[in-house]
């Protein structure tokens, strides 16, 4: 080995270049300065050499490893199961919706709501819970009410969740509320900035998250967690056999589901109660 | 949720013409996507080091690709924009469940360059070669795979990992010369590249 040749200015100039060179990356006087070099230097010729080398080794023993079987089956099989892909090839249906979603962005921001047009039906309904009741009512000013007016049973709830939510977002308020006749459990957590919902509601009519044709952003303790956007406010969902529960506000989607990942063990736990 | 297909298009993306095609999305997708499936398999099972996991992510690679499909231009690079899916799931899962330290990018890798290691011998096996891959640090990893083992320019590499051009190089670079240590480490383990007396002995 010839470490010395090495570090001769020039060869250090070359193996700056040596990776893009091998990856014919190089504009081609560079790849000319290159070769020119080598006719002179044996060595950097030999490292290039060497990096090739390691290059076809590693791409045969990477490429080796084969598809396990039955998953490409699987793939085919999950891929029939989930709806099809909006075709771009029907224009008057392309038009259509297009009008569609205008009409109903149009009726999202005459109501002063965020766009619920692509939004699912299921995590919906936590949405417009926190828009109802958090956003829109508690905006208004409001004469100072006690925080917490849950029923008994509900009360264990409040620091459970609040031990899970960050210091600079305070509780500010628990309560049972209702809107278009269903009934929320909904914590609160706000400062000047943000604004966080914890919503439970009681499932109707075989609701299911897990059926709504929704990926699940990801699995935490064996609980699939969904997630989506509007252009406000971000949403985070679990479902228990009785209940849909979110997180909803305005800060980060990562952290919105964060939030809502460090809550789900101990809020499954709790309503586990109810279910008995 | 994710910037990988939505917001503005990475050139590699973008459509160069419309291009005519009367087939079904079902029959584009399995004629353009599904090929792909055992090079994406395998960048999974390298990027995760486990089978299930593996298998897991290309699930979702797959149903992600399905979903939006229509927002991938026919005639251009579909391995290129399974890949940016695929990069993202893993970073997704990763960030979740694992703390990996990052190791901090120096600017200045040319160090690795100037210690010559001896080649890799034909008695370091695919297995030994695996196991030095996988010890590299991911973001590390993630560009050598996809510039020695899936063979995308460099563009393109930067634009499956939403990194600029320059970094794709100082990574490559970098990775490369880590899993050169690494393979001269199991190449002295063998004897090989130190003195040629212990050769004779045998």
């Amino acid at each position: 080995m010839t470490l010395t040749r090495l570090d001769e200015p020039s060869c250090r100039k070359v193996l700056a270049k040596l990776d893009s060179y091998i990856d014919n990356e190089l504009l081609a006087e560079s790849n000319l300065e290159i070769l020119e070099h080598f006719r002179a230097c044996p060595s950097c010729t030999g490292e290039a050499q060497q990096r090739r080398n390691v290059r076809t080794r590693l791409q045969t023993a990477v490429r080796d490893v084969k598809l396990p079987a039955g998953l490409e089956d699987r793939v085919r099989q999950r891929l029939r199961q989930s709806q099809p892909p909006k075709t771009t090839r029907f224009h008057l249906m392309a038009i259509a919706a297009t009008l569609t979603v205008c009409v109903a962005s149009w009726a999202a921001y005459h109501f002063a709501s965020p766009r619920l047009a692509t939004m699912n039906t299921v995590l919906q309904v936590g949405l417009n819970d926190h828009l109802h009741c958090a956003v829109i009512r508690q905006t208004a000013n409001r004469p100072k009410l006690p925080t917490n007016k849950l029923a008994a049973e509900w009360h264990e709830l409040v620091p459970v969740v609040e031990r899970h939510v960050p210091g600079d977002l305070p509780f500010s308020l628990a309560h049972e509320c209702q809107y278009r006749g269903r009934k929320f459990i909904h914590l609160t957590f706000r400062n000047d900035n943000s604004l966080l919902s914890l919503v439970i509601a009681r499932k109707q009519d075989g609701e299911s998250l897990a059926a709504a044709n929704l990926l699940p952003a990801l699995s935490h303790s064996g609980i699939p967690l969904y997630a989506a956007g509007s252009q406000q406010f971000q949403i985070a969902a679990f479902e228990e056999p009785q209940y849909l529960v979110f997180t909803i506000s305005d800060l980060p989607a990562a952290k919105n589901l964060d939030l809502l990942i460090a809550m789900a063990p101990v809020v499954r736990k709790f309503l586990d109660k109810f279910g008995a | 949720m994710s910037s990988w297909a939505g917001g503005s298009a990475p050139p590699f993306l973008q459509a160069a013409a419309p291009v005519q095609d009367d087939r079904s999305p079902e029959q584009r997708f399995e004629a353009e996507a599904m090929p792909h499936l055992n090079d994406l398999f395998r960048t999974a099972l390298r990027m995760t080091g486990e089978r299930g996991q593996a298998e897991d992510i290309l699930q979702e690679v797959y149903l992600q690709a399905w979903r939006s499909f229509d927002r991938f231009s026919a005639g251009t690079n579909c391995r290129a924009w399974l890949y940016k899916i695929l990069f993202h799931c893993v970073s997704h899962h990763r960030r979740r469940w694992f703390r990996f330290p990052l190791l901090k990018e120096k600017e200045e890798f040319l160090e690795a360059n100037l210690v010559q290691p001896p080649s890799v011998h034909d008695q370091v096996t695919d297995g030994e070669i695996l196991n030095a891959l996988d010890a590299i640090p991911v973001e590390f990893r993630s560009v050598v795979l996809l510039v020695d083992v899936e063979e995308f320019a460099y563009k393109d590499v930067a634009a499956i990992l939403a990194i600029p051009i320059g970094t794709v190089m100082s990574r490559l670079s970098r990775g490369r010369g880590l899993l050169r240590k690494q393979l001269a480490e199991v190449a002295r383990s063998y004897g090989i590249g130190k003195s040629a007396q212990k050769d004779n002995r045998l």
